[in-house]
């Protein structure tokens, strides 16, 4: 329930940047100096730039008292110690972003939008991360039976414990252990540099944002390697373990919306290349400030880059906890 | 004592692109957990806002001294006011009320968005100075406009006189096809009122700059500043010469007559035809820039507009010694392939009547028409037939 809220929160916040209204409510925790939860509706509904902003403040207080909830749940519930200790990251997450974005806002600091803007995936990250925490598969991995070996027994091929886990253990050795993780590093990279290229202040001087896009395209291309080596690896050396072959699958699927997406962002903010219509297509293409086209790519390209962490990240935890599983 | 203009203070951008900290003042090194830190620390402390920067394109920084920059600096600042805080003068028509709402930090309001209209829609590209030279700009081909000479590519006035307030509306609505510029068709009029007022702003007050720097610079003026001379000889010709093209319309905008009939296919192939005869004519030279093909292979490869002309040198040693003083690099300009049926300033019969007739301002483009008792290179109706040739060649769709 908690990623299932973060997720419209990335998007509306995703939104308020994109439309540059960050500053369309002036004051913080209060909306125009009424109660955050009082605003009166048709105020809220008048000005699109206040209701990007306001709805994403009433959105961040829904996470804020969600998490608290699950936090509750999990210690009262869960006697894993982690399980608890991972609401409470939540929950301390939600109220960094929560400050953060209010401080943004009292401050009119571009800087501090930009670092609520990098810490957002990590909260939806840890999210996600509880999800796989406390879902029963995760508990089975524990038990050393995985998805894999209850096919393998399904199949009759043999009794869970013995080829489930030599191929398991083979995934201890694999370099999966630790690309999957660097993958994921170099994509929370990747949605840093992008933030920097999305929250440029105005006396900035030009080299920065050349800096920026340059090291951005450089990640790129190793992120393409990453991402297809990841894929390769879990297809043919993991193959017979679902979990893994599905999350190779999910990543590169979404990172090639990802960067399909970045192309159309810079494109519906800055035309076609220069040298692409000089050397290779004319295109006729104007540019429309503020259009939905553009408001929808630049937007989907940053929720997509949090998805794009979160499906590394999941690769990244379930190859640790299967391996952990065969010790 | 050397009181060439020192790397701080008054100094103006530095002109390279190199982003690292040693050459560049701009504090934007830091990681996000760190930013995150004095984020946190700097919680109740606030900035300056930001300044105007001081157009010191193609100057030597070494060539104007700190007192000289701080009298134009603060004349300026007197006379125009800030970023944040835009002042009007006496006698220049400007409306401090669009120019408040266009100017300053971006600011909501429970009936929608107070101030900073630039900020929020403008300024990554043109820059918080309107020098073109925003964060973004060194990344587009063309470059965005310099505001501050006042000079305009897609107008309809002719001569060298600026653009009527129609001609900058129709590029903020339509943009500019083919490049970054956008359509802010999405907009309410009354920001885009805003928007084009503090546009005018802009090159009122950076033609009162570049006489600042004639008169102080230049000709080693006497400091302190007489004011009222500053008025008389900058600020006022100034904002005046924003007014004079609606004052003189008659002579000053070229206004299309009617287009001849193309409404059978003799008629049009007989206007396509002469049209090319007058394309391919040496009298009005537009083979040697966009080619007998039109294609935009002419003999004249290495084309530069104004704002970069002077960025090129004699050799390329000398072009690589001025780069020093500018903030963007030299781009070449690259004459339309009319091929691609792709025109930046519009691709309307009226539109490329405008481009043939007065030109594009700043660029090589003469202007070929004809102006109330002054016979020009083609007349209107060759023109038209120029025109009909040029869309026959593109498959213009418009």
């Amino acid at each position: 329930m908690l990623l299932c809220a973060t997720f419209p929160l990335i998007w509306i916040g995703g939104l308020v940047t994109t439309y540059r209204a960050g500053m369309a409510v002036p004051d913080w925790p209060n909306t125009f100096g009424h109660n955050l939860f009082l605003y009166p509706l048709e105020s809220w509904l008048q000005v699109f730039d206040v209701l990007l902003e306001h709805s994403h403040r009433l959105i961040g207080a829904a996470v804020g008292l969600i998490a608290i909830s699950l936090t509750i749940a999990l210690w009262v519930s869960d006697r894993r110690p982690a399980g608890r200790w991972l609401g409470v990251a939540a929950v301390a997450g939600v109220c960094l972003q929560g400050t953060l974005g209010g401080l943004r806002v009292i401050q009119d600091e571009i800087l501090l939008a930009d670092v609520h803007g990098c810490t957002a995936p990590l909260v939806f990250s840890l999210a996600a991360a509880m999800v796989a925490y406390t879902s029963p598969a995760w508990r089975s991995a524990g038990r050393g039976v995985t998805k894999g070996d209850r096919h393998l027994a399904a199949l009759g091929a043999s009794p869970p414990g013995e080829k489930g886990d030599r191929h398991l253990a083979a995934l201890g050795a694999s370099p999966l252990l630790s690309v999957a993780p660097a993958t994921a590093v170099l994509i929370y990279v990747q949605i840093v540099l992008g933030a920097q290229l999305r929250h440029l202040t105005p006396g900035q001087a030009a080299g920065w944002f050349t800096l920026w896009m340059w090291l951005h395209l450089i990640v790129l291309g190793l992120l393409v390697l990453a991402v297809v080596w990841l894929l390769a690896l879990t297809r043919r050396r993991f193959g017979r373990e679902p979990m893994l072959v599905r999350r190779g699958r999910l990543l590169a699927a979404v990172f090639a919306v990802q960067v399909v997406l970045g192309t159309a962002t810079w494109v519906t903010h800055y035309g076609w290349p220069a040298w692409f219509t000089q050397s290779i297509w004319a295109i006729e293409y104007t540019v429309v400030a503020n259009g939905p086209l553009q408001a929808l790519t630049t937007t989907a390209h940053v929720v997509v880059g949090s998805l794009t962490l979160v499906s590394a990240m999941s690769l990244s935890l379930w190859s640790r906890r299967l391996v952990s599983a065969t010790r | 004592m050397n009181d060439a203009l020192a790397p701080n203070g008054l100094n103006p951008e530095p002109r390279t692109l190199n982003p690292f900290p040693a050459l560049n003042p701009e504090p934007r090194t830091l990681t996000p957990f760190v930013c995150l830190l004095l984020a946190l620390l700097a919680a109740g402390c606030r900035r300056a806002g930001p300044q105007f920067r001081l157009n010191m394109e193609g100057r030597p920084p070494e060539s104007v001294s700190q007192q000289q920059a701080k009298a134009i600096t603060e004349a300026l600042t007197g006379l125009f006011g800030t970023p944040d805080e835009p002042k009007v003068s006496t006698g220049v028509d400007l409306d401090l009320e669009l120019l408040r709402r266009a100017s300053g930090p971006i600011a909501g309001a429970p009936g929608g968005q107070e101030r900073g209209l630039f900020r929020r829609q403008c300024v990554t590209c043109h820059g918080v100075s309107g020098d073109g030279a925003g964060p973004t700009a060194a990344e587009l081909d063309p470059y965005p406009r310099d505001f501050r000479n006042g000079v305009f590519k897609y107008t309809s006035t002719r001569g060298g006189v600026k653009p009527i307030m129609m001609d900058l509306r129709r590029t903020l609505y339509r943009g500019v096809a083919g490049t970054a510029m956008p359509s802010f068709a999405q907009l309410p009029e009354e920001e885009i009122d805003a928007l084009l007022e503090y546009v005018k702003y802009f090159g009122v007050r950076g033609q009162t700059e570049l006489y600042l720097f004639q008169m102080v610079v230049d000709d080693d003026g006497a400091l302190p500043l007489d004011q009222s001379q500053v008025m008389e000889e900058g600020v006022l010709p100034a904002a005046q010469s924003w007014f004079e093209p609606e004052r003189r319309r008659a002579e000053l905008v070229a206004k299309p007559p009617p287009r001849p009939p193309t409404d059978t296919p003799e008629r049009l192939a007989t206007s396509i035809a002469k049209g090319r005869e007058l394309y391919l004519s040496t009298n009005s030279q537009c083979t040697k820039c966009h080619g007998p093909e039109g294609n935009g292979q002419g003999e004249q490869s290495e084309l530069y507009d104004d704002w970069n002309k002077r960025k090129k040198g004699e050799t390329p040693e000398r072009t690589a010694e001025l780069a020093r003083f500018f903030t963007l690099p030299i781009e070449r300009l690259r004459p339309r392939n009319l091929h691609e049926g792709v025109f930046r300033g519009g691709g309307t019969p009226i539109d490329l009547y405008r481009r043939v007739c007065v030109g594009i301002k700043g660029t090589p483009m003469p202007a070929a028409g004809s102006a109330p008792g002054v016979p020009g290179v083609l007349s209107d109706e060759e023109v038209w037939q120029v025109v009909e040739y040029v869309r026959s060649l593109g498959g213009s769709r418009q």
